[in-house]
């Protein structure tokens, strides 16, 4: 008999165990981690294969209990309750044993067959301490594990325990957990009545797990359970007579059951091997980071740096690129024929592309930034010294997590609200998150105020982005105050230790950024550069107001050849220039709309660039790069975008623009990830409108302050 | 001597007695591990006093303080 050699296992555990860490380390895929909680939001699948077995793994959000409530916790309770795994891996941080062996109680009354993976073990044996896997693995009826997802260590050992379970054929463990006598007596009484509602179908096991869930009052297994009313009525009175006797409420009564045999556990496998002088790393960083009158200045310089190194460190690179840039430009200029295809290469594709390709470092260097404090353990002490201004706009620190997520990309953050657990809190922190600035608009910033802004131009990227902080805080307060009244989570929110972030792992999501960014480059951002090419090359032939080959005789004949007469030409060649493209398609588009931005002193090529914008940020770079690089066609030399449009734009409109690209919708990804995660057009709509209708204004207000001010 | 969490200094612990309040508090704690008689000590301080954070069972949790008013341990 042939048996299929493929099983499905989940991957389970506390959030911030290093689930994902192992995935990776299993499948080889490179999913995202973190060091701190929430960082996988959605399960995530992957293979991988051992000893002639198919083995797919799923990645699950990390969970405290199965009994959680956020959206991303849920997944993980849906997944391992309704679908099923043939095998759960629970995976442990050794270094928390007890808060961690809390829903390793709870899978083991599910009956699942399971694997538990002690993981974390290196900061264990640091500590001195060792944990007894043999008697662990008795006591709990199950394979046990020890891991370090840092370096892979235990990757063998554990499938080897996988596939042995799957060759024995899965049957679970035979421990339970055991609870004070009252508690049993009625589970004892409300598994019995299960028994006989399903006489011969349920297993004794699982319907003690059921009743355990009726006794908690689990809304999910009641609703489930709903067509039974007798069985609802039995469990709702031994709960009640059960929370009357001991005055306390079921849950925590079954919760004192399960810590007490963690306790009891973890007495008889931990010990300290070896005497270490205990120098609690985080304890002392924690004394300095989250200091009281030093936290939150410390806080704005570790922002305020991550801007200026990405400005003034990405500088040199970007110089580097922007040469070998013109470089092609003028090679493909000098070896073609003049001609629309020669237009098309050097303003459309290298003009499009080149113009934003040089951002590169840039964007790198901030996701260097953002990983940095993704992995060191900073980034849940920054909702923690945050904590009390998002109080006061009604939300609580943990929603700042996405906010900061939101300086990479908007899109994972936007997922990442899913960690919030009230309804109306998750749609604001969604709602908000585009005024976050991403790393599509940071090219922007870095063009214009590098052309506008030279000597200060860092300090002036690091006001953008504290202005999109201020304005999402803002909107959230108004918000808050008008349409989403009530109350907000409490705010238990873990802080993990702090980790140093592994080298490798670092460098290959800088790669990944990067790779990411030129796929981009070459797919969006390549077509919609050709687009806009050919929207502003034709139709060829348009209607003039002067007849320029009259007035370039005229000039010749009555002009002496010298200085001049030559500038007279290329001034008139300019405006020729000029014209024809306001003629053509995409200056016909541009004055269309340009009336909107007149009051904020935008001119048609800006408004074109922020149309173009809708579709991703980065376009409206490129979209400068093909348009200047054509306007110019006097001077044969191929100059840089950066040279080109200096002197485009008063320096109080480039402040404007800035920030109407920082405010004004997120690009069709994001909206895409709004729509998905709110289920909702209507709110859809609103965050669009919203975004246009502040970078309006504020826009309009920057332009005229800072007249005065400049 | 019984007080709440949000009375004791930096630096003091005590052993959780019970926690008040509404479910949905009472619930997340207790899942992570806020059960009888386990000892609680506090951390750090945030600016402006609020929130602040707290260990036990060897890891660090943030609450405000209007939610450690609801804890009530004995020291
Ligand atoms: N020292 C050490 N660190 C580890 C180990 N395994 C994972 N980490 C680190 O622990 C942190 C959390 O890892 P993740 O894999 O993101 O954890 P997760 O369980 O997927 O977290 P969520 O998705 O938030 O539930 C990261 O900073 C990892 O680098 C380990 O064995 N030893
Ligand atoms: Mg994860």
């Amino acid at each position: 008999m042939s048996r299929s050699k493929a099983i499905t296992i989940a991957l389970a555990g506390n959030p911030n165990c290093g689930k994902t860490t192992i995935f990776n380390h299993l499948t080889g895929a490179r999913q995202r981690v973190g060091n701190f909680t929430g960082v996988t939001v959605t399960r995530k699948e992957g293979t991988v294969s051992h000893k002639g077995w198919t083995i797919n793994l799923i990645d699950l959000p990390g969970t405290y209990s199965l009994s959680s409530k956020t959206v991303e916790e849920r997944v993980a309770r849906e997944y391992i309750l309704d679908e099923a795994p043939d095998l759960v891996v629970d995976i442990v941080d050794a270094g928390n044993l007890e808060r961690n062996l809390f829903l390793t109680t709870q899978l083991i009354e599910m009956d699942l067959p399971l694997v538990i993976t002690l993981n974390m073990m290196d900061e264990v044996r640091s500590q001195g301490m060792e944990i007894d896997t043999k008697t662990f693995s008795q006591l709990l009826g199950t394979l046990v594990v020890e891991t370090v997802g840092r370096t892979g260590e235990g990757r063998e050992e554990l499938l080897d325990a996988i596939v042995q379970i799957a060759e024995e054929g899965f049957h679970s463990q035979q421990i339970r957990v055991p609870y004070d006598s009252h508690v049993e007596e009625a589970i004892e009484r409300t598994r019995e009545h299960i028994a006989q509602l399903h006489p011969g179908q349920v297993e004794e096991q699982r319907s003690r797990w059921l009743a355990i869930k009726l006794l908690e009052g689990d809304s999910d297994v009641l609703a489930q359970e709903h067509d039974h009313r007798e069985l609802i009525a039995v469990a709702k009175s031994e709960q009640s007579s059960l929370e009357e006797s001991h005055g306390e409420d079921s849950p925590t009564l079954l919760a004192d059951g399960r810590y007490g045999f963690i306790h009891g556990l973890v007495q008889e496998t931990l010990q300290q091997s070896r005497p270490v002088r205990t120098q609690n790393m985080t304890r002392r960083i924690d004394q300095l980071l989250l200091n009281r009158i030093l936290g939150l200045p410390l806080f704005l310089f570790f922002m305020w740096l991550m801007f200026q190194t990405t400005f003034t460190v990405g500088q040199y690179p970007m110089e580097w690129i922007d040469a070998g840039v013109s470089w092609l430009s003028d090679a493909v200029t000098t070896a073609l024929p003049e001609g629309m295809v020669r237009d098309l290469l050097v303003d459309g594709i290298i003009g499009g592309v080149g113009g934003i390709i040089i951002f590169l470092p840039n964007i790198v260097l901030l996701f260097l930034f953002i990983s940095f404090f993704e992995n060191t353990g900073y980034m849940a002490r920054a909702a923690f010294l945050m904590d009390h201004f998002m109080h006061g706009i009604g939300l609580h620190g943990k929603a700042f997590i996405p906010l900061l997520m939101g300086f990479g990309c908007n899109v994972p953050a936007i997922m990442a609200a899913r960690t919030i657990e009230s309804p109306r809190d998750r749609l604001l922190t969604i709602l908000i998150n585009p005024f976050m600035s991403c790393s599509a608009r940071l090219p922007v910033y870095v063009l214009l105020a590098g052309i506008f802004f030279t000597d200060y131009a860092g300090t002036v990227v690091f006001g953008l982005y504290l202005t999109g902080v201020l304005v999402a805080m803002g909107a959230a307060w108004m918000m808050k105050k008008t349409m989403f009244r009530g109350l907000s989570d409490p705010f238990v929110m873990e802080l993990p230790p702090y980790r140093l972030p592994a080298a490798r792992s670092v460098i290959i999501h800088m790669w990944e950024k990067a790779v990411e960014f030129l796929k981009k480059v070459s797919g969006i951002i390549l077509v919609g550069s050709i687009i806009i090419w050919f929207l502003q090359a034709f139709p060829q032939d348009v209607d003039l107001t002067v007849d320029y080959a009259a007035e370039q005789n005229r000039i010749e004949q009555q002009m002496d050849t010298g200085e001049a007469q030559e500038q007279a030409l290329a001034a008139l060649a300019n405006a020729q220039a000029a014209e024809e493209q306001e003629k053509r398609y995409l200056g016909q588009i541009g004055r269309t709309i340009q009336p909107i931005f007149e009051p904020l002193g935008f001119d048609w090529k800006g408004s074109i660039a922020l149309l173009t914008g809708f579709v991703a940020k980065e376009i409206v770079v490129s979209t400068f790069g093909v348009l200047y690089n054509t306007g110019g066609e006097v001077d044969e030399e191929s100059v840089t975008l950066r040279e080109a449009m200096a002197g485009s734009m008063a320096p109080e409109v480039a402040l404007a623009f800035m920030v109407f690209t920082l405010l004004y919708m997120p690009c069709l990804a994001t909206i895409a990830v709004i729509r998905r995660e709110t289920q909702s057009a209507g709110w859809t709509i609103f965050s669009i409108a919203m975004g246009l209708g502040i970078a309006w204004i504020m826009a309009w207000i920057v332009v005229r302050v800072a007249r005065l001010v400049i | 001597m019984e007080a709440t969490l949000a009375a004791l200094k930096p630096g003091e612990q005590g052993a959780l007695v019970r926690i008040q309040g509404e479910n949905r508090l009472r619930q997340r704690l207790t899942e992570m591990g806020f059960i009888k008689g386990s000892t609680i000590g506090v951390d750090s301080t945030a600016p402006f006093g609020d929130p602040r954070s707290y260990s036990i069972r060897g890891y660090q949790v943030t609450l405000r303080n209007a939610e450690a008013e609801q804890i009530i341990v004995e020291i």
